[in-house]
This record gives structure tokens, sequence and C-alpha cells, in this order.
């Protein structure tokens, strides 16, 4: 503290301008692969510097050394690292003070073991989401299946027996079960763990596809309970169809290719599912009664149809995401699939079984039939636990097709689903989109005609991590065209962005934005 | 204990030396008044990542006219005119193109100091104004583009390489 004092004393000295410091040189260098973890990190000025604070961040955005404990040497800071690090990708963001009082900040990427800013924060990811997600993921299809399921029963077979009121239930269920594993999903790309969640794990879970899918799945749930109370036919028929559709908003199979084909495949699955096992509880309950007869009947000769559907879809899902026969055998992905297919193979033959053989013996002998028919039923509904505990699994897993060289990240080719915004300065716009593995910039002139930039530089900041800039050339992709390629940066999240853009040797434009970072494998929307 | 030692070590060395120049390029005489003939003097303190400087280049702002540069032993000096943002009237004619920017050529190395002088006519601006004269360095190794004009709300402080800047007075 005294020397701060002091140090500042000197500039009231007359004739001692101050100078405006600047970095020549970093240990380890921007962009640097190390074999090992460094012992410190090391940053050499043109003039003697008063650190205010320097921080090394890791891939999921935690402290792991820093702000203070650096030490200044005439004019080179260092931080000494205690702890060696563990493999992966550190952003260093350090800010000074120089003589002339004036502020002086950046930041520079480098890796132990892998390349700095590797998009896959997967090394970091706190292990205990991916279970969460999971029983989110089941809780949300088994809500689905009592709320929508419940709802196509009411409107296609036949009335629930008398208290029965599952669609309400299963819809609270379906989004409350939803919304949680969307707080799991901010927190997963976050880098939280259980005891860290904040506001900031919601808003990145938000910001994913299951923003779009939560606020569809909530409309939907709406028409449902509004349909169960009023018996309205056409609203439980809108919210039964509408239920499984929002949930096709998000996932892999939604943004799998062709997506003529992924995403009416998804809807007929899903649709098909949600009939199926939502009849499973409303027979049962109408089992305890005698007049199950007819809806019975009338669920089987439904199920002819649905079932065939169903499968198809399954297996048309099935074979894009796998991308190849070999992947069955060899992924995590083929393995829990196999087990999905053989709870469907159990399920299909109990069904058949109920069919052929049980639904006759109810129509001769009411009272045993029922029984067995119901026993029958608890069989199914074992299996359906399993069904959907593999499902759940599966839409945690990236598919085969994803992780396949060659096949990586069709966002990547395809503009439409980038994801852009346009910032302005003044009369001048650029229009920043991130697509795929690029970050491109187009700037506009007055008159919204592209404006030919010498240069192009963006800016990355995390203030929430205390990431000061982090700058990046974007080089020349067209005329008034400007990228970068691998947009990389580390950690996933929210960056504040600022494009500088040389318009002439003596303008430069500069643009503000916010955007998202995250992990290849998910998607992205417009914040 | 050892921080005090350091920073009076640092307070020592920098006592010992007379001043330590500027890392900004700014203008020696920042205030003038409005409408005057005026002598711009630009202090160049730093060359680039502690190389030299080989060209500094001045734009000339709009509406700052009359412009003369004073050439520099041992550096080639060039005016370039062009087309006026903003045309003038002269003595009953208008002007359309004018001197858009000073280049002096040469080479001034980092532990050195230099400053680059033209006379100009300012413009009628309102006092407390600023006019800024976007400067270029160019150096061995990189450059230092002295271009970024604050934006409304924010300060110099606020930019890591401001636009040197002349602040209009009102006529005594």
């Amino acid at each position: 503290m005294l020397a701060r004092v002091l140090f500042f004393l000197l500039l009231l000295v007359p004739g001692i301008a101050g100078a405006h410091a600047s970095l020549i040189a970093t240990v380890p260098e921007d962009g640097a692969v190390l074999e090992q973890s460094p012992t410190a990190v090391r940053l050499d000025f043109n003039e003697p510097v008063e650190p205010v604070s320097l921080r090394v961040v890791d891939a999921s955005g935690r402290l792991v050394a820093g702000p203070a404990g650096s030490v200044v040497h005439n004019a080179t800071i260092s931080l000494p690292l205690d702890a060696g690090l563990p493999r992966g990708s550190y952003v260093v963001s350090w800010r000074v003070v120089s003589a002339d009082s004036h502020p002086v900040s950046g930041a520079f990427a480098f890796g132990v073991g892998v390349a700095p800013a590797v998009a896959d924060a997967a090394a970091d990811e706190p292990a205990v989401w991916k279970p969460i997600l999971a029983a989110m993921t089941a809780l949300t299809l088994a809500g689905l299946a009592l709320s929508a399921g419940g709802a196509l029963f009411l409107v296609l077979v036949g009335p629930f027996p008398r208290p029965f009121r599952p669609v309400a239930g299963g819809a609270l269920l379906a989004v409350a079960a939803f919304a949680g594993g969307t707080l799991a999903t901010g927190a997963l790309l976050a880098g939280q763990d259980l005891s860290q969640i904040d506001g900031n794990a919601w808003r990145l879970g938000f910001a994913t596809t299951r923003g779009d899918a939560l606020l569809a799945l909530a409309a939907a749930s709406l028409l449902l309970l509004a349909g169960a109370a009023r018996n309205n036919r056409l609203l439980l028929a809108v919210g039964g169809v509408g239920a499984p559709f929002a949930l096709a908003l998000t996932g892999h199979v939604a943004t799998a290719e062709p997506r003529w084909l992924t995403v009416p495949a998804l809807l007929v699955h899903l649709a098909g599912m949600v009939f199926w096992l939502g009849a499973l509880l409303p027979l049962f309950r109408l089992l305890r009664q005698a007049d199950a007869v007819i809806a019975v009947r009338r669920f089987s000769s439904l199920a002819l149809f649905v079932v065939p559907l169903l499968m198809g879809s399954g297996v048309v899902i099935a074979a894009v995401q796998l991308g190849g026969i070999d992947a069955l055998a060899d992924s995590f992905y083929g393995s829990i699939l196999m087990v999905k297919v053989g709870a469907a193979m159990a399920l299909l033959l109990l069904a058949a079984w109920n069919r052929e053989s049980l639904t006759p013996a109810l129509e001769r002998d009411g009272a045993v039939g029922a029984v067995r028919l119901r026993r029958s039923i608890q069989a199914e509904a074992i299996w359906a636990v399993l069904l959907l505990a593999a499902t759940a699994v599966l839409m945690q897993t990236p598919p085969p097709r994803a992780t396949a060289g060659g096949h990586h990240d069709h966002a990547a080719h395809e503009p439409a689903s980038g994801w852009s915004v346009v910032a302005t300065e003044g009369t001048r716009s650029a229009v920043i989109t991130l697509d795929g593995d690029a970050i491109r910039v187009q700037v506009l002139g007055a008159d919204q005609a592209p404006l030919a930039v010498k240069q192009v530089v963006l800016v990355f900041a995390r203030p929430d991590l205390g990431i000061e800039g982090l700058e990046r050339p974007a080089a020349a992709a067209g005329p008034g065209l400007f990228e970068w390629r691998p947009a990389k940066l580390s950690p996933a999240g929210r960056w504040d962005l600022r494009v500088e853009a040389l318009v002439t040797d003596f303008e430069k434009a500069e643009f503000e934005a916010v955007i998202d970072i995250f992990p290849t494998n998910e998607q992205r929307r417009v914040p | 204990m050892r921080s005090i030692l350091r920073a009076a070590a640092a307070a020592s060395l920098l006592l010992a030396s007379s001043s330590i120049a500027q890392a900004h390029a700014v203008l020696e005489q920042n205030q003038a008044v409005t409408g005057s003939y005026f002598t711009a003097v630009m202090n160049i303190g730093h060359g680039c990542e502690g190389t030299a400087t080989l060209k500094v280049r001045i734009k000339i702002p709009d509406g700052v006219t009359g412009v003369k540069p004073m050439p520099k032993a041992g550096w080639q000096l060039e005016t370039v005119t062009g087309k006026l943002d903003k045309p003038y009237t002269d003595h009953g004619k208008t002007i359309t193109e004018g001197v858009t920017e000073i280049v002096w050529t040469g080479k001034l190395l980092d532990a050195h100091f230099d400053q680059f002088t033209m006379q100009v006519k300012l413009p009628d601006a309102a006092p407390g104004s600023m006019i800024f004269f976007p400067t270029v360095q160019e150096c061995e190794k990189g450059a230092h583009r002295w271009i970024e004009i604050p934006a409304a709300g924010k300060t110099r402080s606020d930019y890591k390489e401001p636009a040197p800047f002349l602040r209009i007075l009102a006529k005594p």
C-alpha cells in the first residue's frame, strides 16, 4: 500500500509526465501449447508498472491463481503457480497501472497438454450433472406420457375412470423437470458445481435451444390443463400433440441432417411414445371397473396403427444418429440404444400377447381377464421405465454421427442454422455471425452496403470472470468480410465482444455485442 | 519493507531521468484559440514494442486549413492533397480540395524523442469543443494508430490508443 502511495506521489513531481506501459512479451506465449504446467506466469512490459490484478482462469471459468500474489521485478510481473496446473486450457487476464495512472489490461491464452481454448469443455465438467440431467429428462418424458399421453387417450380412446386426473399432474411434472434440466444444462456449461449454482446457470441454459423448448412446453401444458379442466377435446388434442412437438425443438436429433427427415421422424416417435406409454396408467385404472372392454379394444386397434410408426421412426432416427452399423457395437450410444431396443421388443411382445390372448379373454370372462390384463400392464410399465431411462441417457449422449470425422458440426456449413447479431455504431453497422467454428464479421456503411475495411480485430472479455481484452485478429474472407476460424474460446459461456474495424488508416469503427460460445455439440440461439 | 524499498528505487530511477516522455502521441500544446493560426507540434516519445518509428502520418481534421508542415532534417516530407470532406469558402471561392494528410518518413529510435511540426489555421469552432488529429506511427515492428476518438460519455483514458486532441478556447 505504502509502495503504491509513493509510486503515485511521484506523479506530482514536476517534469515527470509519466508513461503509458505496453506489454512486450509473455511467458507462456499467447496460444502456446505446453507439455507440462508452467511454474509461473510472466509478463514483460516496456516500463515499470504496478500490478492491479493478475488472474489465471481455467476452462470452466474457475480461478486457479491470482488475483493477488504477483511479484514485481523492474518491468516484469510474475505470478508463481505453486500447485501445478492440470491438463487443460487456461486464460491469463492482467491489469496493471502505468506511471501515468492509466490502467492497461489484456488477456492471453495457453494450454497444458491441449491446444488453448479447446471448444469441448467436457474435460472439466463437474461429473454430478450427467446423471441429474438424465434423471430430469426421464421425469420430463414420464410427465409428457402422463399429460400429453393422457390427453390423447381422452380424445382417441375414451374417458378416464373417476377420480383419475393424470393430465394436470403430468403437465406440471413435465414442465418442472424440463426447467430443472435447463438449469442443469446451464450449470454444466458454466462449469459450476452443485454448490456453486447461480443465476448465470439459468441464463446460460435458457439461452440454448432448451429455452425455446421450455416456452413451447409450457404453452402446450397450459392448453392441456385448460383442456382437462373443461373437458375440451380440441384443447386436449392440440396440447397432446404440441407437448411432444416442444421437445422436438431441442436436442441432438432435431439438428441432425437431413432435417426434413429427422424432425418429422422425431415428432412421430415422440407422439407415438407419448400415446402408447401414456395409455398404460389409464387402462390399468379402467380395468378395475367393469366397462373397460370398449376402451381396451379401441386402444388395441389404434396401437396396431401407432406401433409400426413408432418403430419405423425409431429406426430412422437410430440410422441417422449412428451414422453406420459399426457404431452400434462400437459406441456407448450404440450400447444404450440396444438396451432401449431390448425394452421396446419386450413391450412389443407384451402388447402382442395383450391383443391376441388377453383382450379376448377379457371379453369372455370380465373379472379374471381384467386381473390378467392388469398384470400384463404392470409388466409393461416396468419395461417402460427401463425404456424411458435408456432414452433419457441417449438424449444426453453425443451420437456417433457427431463425433465421427467429417460429420462434425453440420452447422458449420449451414449459415441458416448459425446465429447472428447486428451491432451499430453511429450510422455504420456490423453483422456478426457465429457459424459452426467461425465468427464472421461484415461491416456495413451508412447505406447498408458492405464497407471495405482494412483490418478487423476481435476483442473478447468476460467481466464476470475478470477476463480483460483477449485479442484475436480476423482474416479477410471476401470483400468486406472477415472471419476468425476456428472460433474457440474458453471458458464456454457469455462473452462481451468488441469488434475493432479499421475503416481507413485514420478511422476505426468499434462495435459491441454479446455472444454465447458453447461446446460444439450444443445448440446456440440469438440471445 | 521490501515493497517500500522497491518503490523508493523506482522513485529514484524516475527522478534521475529528467523526464519520462509520454508514450502516447500528443500535441505539445493542446489548447488554442478558435479561428487562430496555430503551430501544431506532435510529440512522438516511443516507438512500437521497442522498435524504431519509420513514418509519422498526421491526418488533417475537417475545417483545419492552410496547412504548412515544417521540414525535418533527415526526414522526407510529403503533403497529401485530396478532396475535402467539408469544403469551405475562402475569399469568395469554394475550396473543395486541400491538404488531407502530412507524412514524415525517416527513422526515430525507440529510445529517442522527436517533434513533428506544422502550421495550421483553425476553424471557428465553439470554445470548449475538441479537434482531433488522428496520427499513425508506423514502426519497424507494427504500428501505433492514435485514432480512437472518445464516444459520448467516455474519456480519453478509456481508450488504449486515443487520438491527439486540441481543446478550443474562446477569443480573449
